[in-house]
């Protein structure tokens, strides 16, 4: 440390908190007024000392604190009222008792995060790189029992000269003068070396072969699986209950799932078209439920309108016009099946398109013929 | 540093006034309460079952800070500690209140009828716990138990007090682990057997720990208006000072957030799940102007005090102490009263008469009488403890 460099402050070391509160009301007794005391813990009281005000932490604290019971309490809002709406029980959409234990939760969290960033960011005036006070040998006890006082040089009754004197004292340890520090070259020197930039490669191989190790081997054993290895019969699995070992029942003969009534018209167009009747009523739901579908299921090749000039037109064969005087003139059941079989390039679409839903999309396309051409009646 | 003045060792006699005006206080609440008791019986049992509870519960509240502080070791709490015995002279005074409760069970208690519970299937096989021999016997289990180690740790610091032996405050250490489990049980029962089974239908596993808790708060509260007041008046030593009440402040206040914690925890279970059985007892809370009492509990018990108590200065500012547990004490007995009446049937009707007058008087002048009777036997502050001079210079 050499000593020609600029002397910054003095700090005097102490072997108890009663000693330093001692020399801190001698100092300030001299007239001292720009200190401050470094601790290994905190010593409650002492701002009093010191002469400044109560901390302003509590502020940060407390409006932090209402922040988060605030964007808690309107998130819950938006959640249950606006974006998600679930009934409950029958309780109201948005209950706020049901929430409490998270909003206080958040509100605990929000202060004390907020308390520790502005302490350290704020108050503390962290990060900083460089401090004269680590640069002094006295900073080994400072951290661990001894209790120190700084005085800073920019004080009037500073003087490089005296102020071991002024600050001497029966129980004083020591006193040293606190030298000012260059600049801080970390990034340059240390950040951006070689071989920091190096080590970041080899961690970063190890940690993502480490990861990939542990997916592979580890993960494949979950910590609990009593939810997923339970006593029941599950599909397409073994099971030693029934004579031929296996947990699926075969079906009964005539079996049918709900909404999967078997179509009876596959190889028989005319029959369809003379023997099925549109089942749904013509409404506006189920127009627009038909749009939905045709929109989904038919427009890329069929055209917004209906006209064969959908998007999908250069890559695929190209669809028809629904407006032709065929397909006018065909009934409900004929596109029905043309819709549930297919139809020369049309694949079969019953797996897309429920039965229902084929139904409503048929009296959209009926809409759409219309409004193509409309007979005279509409149009007066 | 200054140097420690002696402490006595010998009781500090109450000014008459106080004895005075404990005195008339008892006089006129009793008068009231016998009017209560003359016009309505019921209303006069469960006030009486309030007031019951209330010095208890209170009682075994300031016992329980006594045994905390030997179990966790706590240094800043020794010069408090002597009051807390003190007000722990609640629990042998309460005995004397229970006589009223076990005359008044018939009025209280629906399970004590016969032909109820021979028509009623769920009391039916409740019976074999609700019935007035074991509920006796177990009133004698919890009061032989609580005034055991009552005279325990009193008489080990009153002996402390003539001989300065150390070894008593190792008795003490070990008293207390046994002390703080039989506490949470007996309370737990005791708060079951007295208050849920008014309602006997009605169950929560929350009520014993939710009453136990209210105990200590009750009793912490007293703790502190007591040494706020003494302190005021200077009548401890100068040496307790802000570092010892913020302490005090923020187990007041921490523990009254716990308080809340639990009950609200209470409340939003069985709102949440919203079966009958369980929510029937809210309702009868929120009906016929008992939601007022909902609300000012929830205001005078939670929201006040916690907004009082929240700075730290607030915490060391006397006179805030002092009106903060004086509205713990107000509320907690409230609490108790929102706990009692809406349970039995025709007190279900309303809150508050000038029937009701007479008991807050009369918890007071008991309060007073505990004080003055402890306080005649023994000092203020518990002076030859050996770790008191440790626990007068207690900073933060």
């Amino acid at each position: 440390m050499s000593e020609s460099r600029k002397v910054v402050g003095a700090v005097a070391l102490y072997p108890s908190p009663d000693a330093l509160v001692a020399g801190l009301e001698e100092a300030r007794k001299r007239g001292f007024s720009r200190l401050d005391v470094v601790s290994p813990y905190p010593l409650h009281g002492i701002d009093h000392l010191l002469g400044k005000g109560p901390s302003k932490l509590g502020y940060v604290a407390l409006v932090a604190g209402l922040l988060g019971v605030t964007l808690s309490k309107v998130a819950q809002w938006w959640m249950s009222q606006v974006d998600y709406p679930l009934n409950v029980g029958g309780k109201p959409l948005f209950s706020w008792p049901a929430f409490l234990p998270v909003t206080f939760e958040l509100m605990v969290l929000f202060a004390s995060i907020a308390t520790v960033i502005s302490m350290l960011a704020i108050f503390n005036r962290l990060p900083q790189y460089g401090s004269s006070l680590l640069r002094s040998p006295l900073m080994r006890d400072l951290t661990c029992d001894k209790f120190g006082m700084v005085v800073d040089a920019r004080d009037p009754q500073f003087t490089s000269g005296g102020i071991r004197e002024a600050l001497g004292g029966a129980d004083v340890l020591g006193v040293d003068l606190l030298h000012e520090v260059r600049p801080s070259r970390f990034f340059s020197e240390q950040i951006f070396s070689v071989r920091f930039l190096l080590l970041l490669v080899v961690v970063s191989f190890v940690s993502v072969t480490a990861t990939r190790l542990v997916w592979k081997y580890a993960g494949s054993f979950p910590p609990f699986d009593f939810m997923k290895a339970q006593e029941k019969l599950n599909p397409q699995h073994a099971s030693t209950l029934f004579a031929d070992g296996q947990g699926m029942r075969p079906l009964q003969a005539g079996t049918v799932a709900r909404g999967h009534l078997p179509y009876r018209f596959a190889d028989d167009p005319d029959g369809a078209g003379t023997q099925l009747i549109n089942p749904i009523p013509l409404t506006a739901a189920t127009l627009e439920r038909g749009r939905d579908r045709y929109d989904t299921n038919c427009r890329h090749c069929h055209g917004i309108r209906g006209r064969g000039k959908g998007s999908l037109t250069s890559a695929f064969p190209k669809a028809p016009s629904l407006h032709g005087k065929k397909l006018r003139a065909w009934t409900d059941g004929r596109i029905y099946h043309v819709l549930t079989v297919g139809q020369n390039a049309m694949p079969a679409h019953a797996r897309q398109i429920g039965r229902e839903d084929r139904w409503q999309t048929i009296h959209y396309v009926r809409a759409l013929q219309r409004s193509l051409n409309a007979p005279d009646a509409d149009l007066q | 540093m200054t140097t420690p003045t002696a402490i006595s060792s010998a009781p500090v006699l109450m000014p008459r006034s106080l004895r005075q005006t404990a005195i008339a206080i008892l006089v006129v609440g009793h008068l009231l309460v016998a009017a209560c008791a003359l016009v309505d019986l019921d209303r006069f049992f469960a006030n009486w079952l309030v007031l019951f509870v209330f010095a208890a519960t209170a009682g075994m509240g300031a016992l329980f800070l006594v045994a905390l502080e030997y179990v966790v070791n706590a240094r800043w709490s020794i010069p408090f500690r002597r009051l807390s015995e003190h007000l722990a002279g609640l629990i042998p005074v309460s005995l004397l209140l229970a006589i009223p409760v076990f005359l008044g069970m018939h009025h209280l208690y629906e399970w004590t009828h016969a032909d109820v519970v021979a028509a009623d299937p769920i009391l039916g096989k409740k019976a074999a716990y609700l019935n007035i021999p074991f509920f006796v016997a177990r009133f004698v289990l919890y009061y032989l138990i609580w005034l055991l180690f009552y005279r325990l740790f009193i008489r080990l610091s009153q002996d402390q007090d003539r001989t300065g032996d150390e070894t008593l405050t190792w008795r003490g250490i070990k008293l207390a682990p046994p002390f703080i489990i039989l506490f949470a049980f007996t309370m737990s029962f005791a708060a079951i057997d007295w208050m849920m089974s008014i309602t006997p239908h009605w169950f929560s596993t929350m009520f014993g720990p939710s009453a136990a808790i209210g105990g200590i708060v009750g009793g912490l509260a007293l703790l502190t208006l007591v040494s706020a007041q003494l302190k005021m008046q200077g009548m401890l030593p100068e040496r307790i000072g802000p570092d010892h009440f913020y302490n005090l402040g923020a187990l007041l206040f921490g523990l009254n957030t716990l308080w809340t914690y639990i009950s609200f925890s209470e409340f939003m279970l069985i709102w949440y799940s919203n079966l009958p059985v369980e929510m029937a007892w809210f309702l009868q809370r929120q009906e016929h102007g008992w939601s007022l009492v909902t609300l000012l509990l929830v205001f005078g018990r939670f929201i006040i005090p916690f907004l009082a108590l929240l700075s730290r200065p607030s915490k060391m500012n006397l006179k805030r102490l002092r009106w903060v547990s004086i509205l713990l004490l107000a509320t907690y007995g409230l609490h108790l009263y929102w706990v009692v009446l809406p349970g039995i049937p025709h007190l279900h009707d309303g809150p508050f008469s000038w029937m009701d007058l007479g008991f807050p008087l009369a918890a007071i002048g008991y309060g007073l009488f505990a004080w003055i009777w402890r306080s005649s036997r023994a000092a203020l502050v518990a002076a030859r403890d050996p770790r008191l001079e440790s626990g007068l210079s207690f900073h933060l």
